[in-house]
């Protein structure tokens, strides 16, 4: 119950604060507006927060992205529905049975479970996180740096091998993510690496030019190289003409709510998943609901069932997501990355100690979340038209172009140096020609972001062990994980040349 | 699956993965100052790793897409106008060192807004010019942020 008390309390400071409250409000509408607009997701919306998350208190900073994060993940769904066109990855699922209600004039009624049925999933998440993630941190305390290595590399090679289509390019874009972390005056010994006797490198590749370039910047080629020169936005089908389509009848939420409890724990279960997620969630839950179905025919052309299956999977995994973060310092996706990244700029110490050292910190990002669930339920309930009808209109080419001009601002404003602008840039080119040649990004992110924290740990082990290799498979825990990372490696390099297989 | 491509990507790896092994590493990982073996090696163990890591992998690569296994395809083909884009953004990097930030925008949203397809005069001179004084008023005044000057100005 004590959780219970400090997420209240911590909803009472926002609420205090107005401030606080219009940019958590403000995320959450700047993350519905991303999420529905393709191409603009939580990760360059969030990105782009970034340098900014300089100029306010920790918790404000985190507190707005967390709301992004959590709305983008709704707000996908909008344009799925209305336009045919996902805004998000997650969102795809959506779009199977969406668009075809939209087709038969019932948008207002798709978009209606979509909102219901992502906002009670989103819900039963975040009283997951608030309730469960004290506890199983503290199992963290077991943990020693070698325990805690094994872990992390476990997680990076999970992400590496999940993230993409292939395993071999996860496995490189995450070499090279951790190689980059590498860059600058080594922690332990005080030793250059990789400096190439530039000053602005001693301590390290920064983390804004690199995200925002990676991101943002390889965004806007690939959006330019998408377009074909046809008219931007989409084109919204006319809207429902009867009340009823608009309409979510009681029987109909009452027929929807069996397929959401199983379609929420399969999100909550992959969301825990460092890399898997959002993405893959709304896939296997609609299987499932398909599966368990009496009418497994009405998929795919309009069921109300398979929306509601595919919208509580992907938003069960948004406060999934933070799960591994706060207990073991790993982040379950990209989004998630980037908030951990502007905790660590903060000085915020992951694992068991943030619930001691920074309850106001955790706890207000909880009370973030169920602010941003409330607002992206009023939204998609009473307004989602109206969003679409804005995403439609929203002229593309000004906004990438827009887009470009603020990331080189932003990553300016944080240390006033232009040597940033060079690394952003860099890493924009290099960001395009890595999703040109199908390298997934995340796990390079990721590997970026947490390698400093598995090299110390690995070298902290080492050092305790006198560089010794023996003591590490004498740790049963250590034993477990290295041979878990063996077997998944195994299993997805055979799921891969079987998947490989079955197209040829 | 096309196979050259990956396999080419393959062979950078491994080429990439060597170069790291043999010459930037020695050259780039200082000696540890204390002049201790453990830390010394404590500073390469990860850097090593990595270049052996990445050689290892671009083996793989190269001989599963050789043999037809890797599953995804790599397309080359750049259009002209990602191209232009690139150039711009490169070249932003100059205009803010030279003309300063509010100049160096005008000139590269202008640009960028062309390479999107925007052919309207009035949307490609008035439209960059209020959005680069719109910037600069958000960052210098509300968050009390230096914007480059230039040298030229």
């Amino acid at each position: 119950m004590t959780q219970l008390v400090l997420v209240l309390e911590a909803l009472g400071s926002i609420f205090g604060d107005l401030g606080l409250l219009l940019l958590v409000i403000g995320g959450g509408l700047a993350g519905i507006i991303l999420g529905a607009t393709p191409g603009l997701t939580a990760v360059v919306g969030i990105v782009l927060l970034f340098p900014f998350s300089f100029h306010v208190s920790p918790l404000a900073a985190v507190a707005m992205m967390y709301a992004l994060h959590k709305t983008a993940v709704y707000g996908g769904s909008i344009t799925a529905i209305l336009l045919n066109t996902p805004g998000t990855a997650a969102a795809a699922c959506t779009q199977l049975d969406g668009y075809p209600l939209t087709l038969m004039g019932k948008s207002g009624k798709a978009l209606r479970v979509a909102a219901v049925s992502s906002a009670i999933a989103d819900f039963g998440s975040e009283l997951v996180l608030i309730f469960a993630t004290y506890h199983l941190a503290q199992l963290v305390w077991l943990f020693g740096p070698m325990q805690l290595a094994a872990v992390l590399f476990f997680a990076l090679t999970l992400i590496a091998a999940v993230t993409g289509q292939s395993v071999v390019k996860g496995l490189l874009a995450a070499m090279l993510g951790m190689l980059l972390a590498t860059v600058g005056l080594d922690p332990i010994s005080g030793g250059e690496r990789f400096v190439f006797e530039r000053f602005e490198l001693m301590d390290g590749l920064g983390l804004i030019p690199v995200l925002i370039g990676l991101f943002v910047v390889s965004e806007v080629f690939v959006q330019l190289e998408k377009r074909t020169g046809e008219k931007d936005g989409g084109q919204l089908a006319p809207p429902p003409k009867q009340p009823d389509d608009s309409r979510l009848t009681w029987k109909e939420f009452r027929s929807i709510l069996p397929t959401i409890g199983p379609s929420f724990l399969i999100g909550q279960i992959i969301g825990v998943i460092p890399g898997l997620g959002a993405a893959v969630a709304p896939w296997v839950a609609y299987g499932q609901a398909r599966s368990f179905s009496r009418r497994p025919e009405e998929f795919g052309r309009g069921a109300l069932k398979g929306i509601a299956s595919a919208e509580s999977a992907n938003n069960a995994t948004s406060g999934a997501n933070l799960i591994p973060l706060l207990t073991l310092g790993i982040p379950g996706s990209t989004g998630i990355a980037i908030i951990m990244a502007v905790f660590m700029v903060h000085g915020v110490q992951f694992g068991p100690r943030i619930f001691e050292q920074s309850p106001d910190l955790v706890y207000g990002v909880f009370a973030s979340g169920l602010i941003a669930i409330a607002l992206y339920f009023l939204v998609g309930f009473f307004l989602a038209r109206y969003v679409g009808e804005l995403v439609a209109r929203i002229p593309i080419g000004f906004v990438y172009s827009l887009v470009a001009v603020i990331s080189v601002a932003g990553t300016y404003s944080v240390q006033s140096s232009i040597f940033d602008i060079g690394v952003l840039v860099a890493f924009g080119i290099l960001g395009y020609v890595l999703r040109k040649a199908q390298f997934p990004l995340p796990p390079l992110v990721i590997a970026f972001i947490i390698g400093g924290r598995f090299e110390s740990s690995l070298r902290t082990a080492l050092m305790i062990t006198e560089y010794r290799l023996a003591p590490f498979l004498s740790d049963p825990f250590v034993v477990v994980v290295l041979m878990l990372t063996i077997v998944l490696l195994v299993w997805n390099v055979w799921r891969e040349s079987s998947l490989d297989r079955t197209y040829q | 699956m096309e196979k050259v491509p990956n396999a080419v990507l393959g062979l950078v790896a491994f080429f990439f993965g060597l170069l790291l092994l043999l010459v930037i590493i020695p050259i780039q990982v200082e000696e540890s100052p204390f002049g201790d073996l453990h830390e010394q090696l404590g500073l390469e163990i990860l850097p090593i790793t990595l270049s052996v890591g990445i050689m290892g992998a671009g083996i793989v690569l190269f001989l599963s897409a050789l043999a037809g296994h890797e599953p995804t395809s790599v397309d080359w083909r750049v259009p002209r106008r990602v191209l232009k884009a690139i150039v711009l953004m490169i070249a932003y990097y100059p205009f803010l060192v030279f003309l300063g930030y509010t100049i160096g925008t005008i000139i590269t949203f202008s640009g960028l807004l062309w390479v999107f397809g925007e052919r309207r005069m009035r949307h490609l001179t008035l439209v960059p010019v209020l959005v680069s004084l719109c910037l600069r008023w958000i960052f210098v005044v509300i968050f009390n942020v230096r914007l480059p000057r230039g040298m030229l100005f």
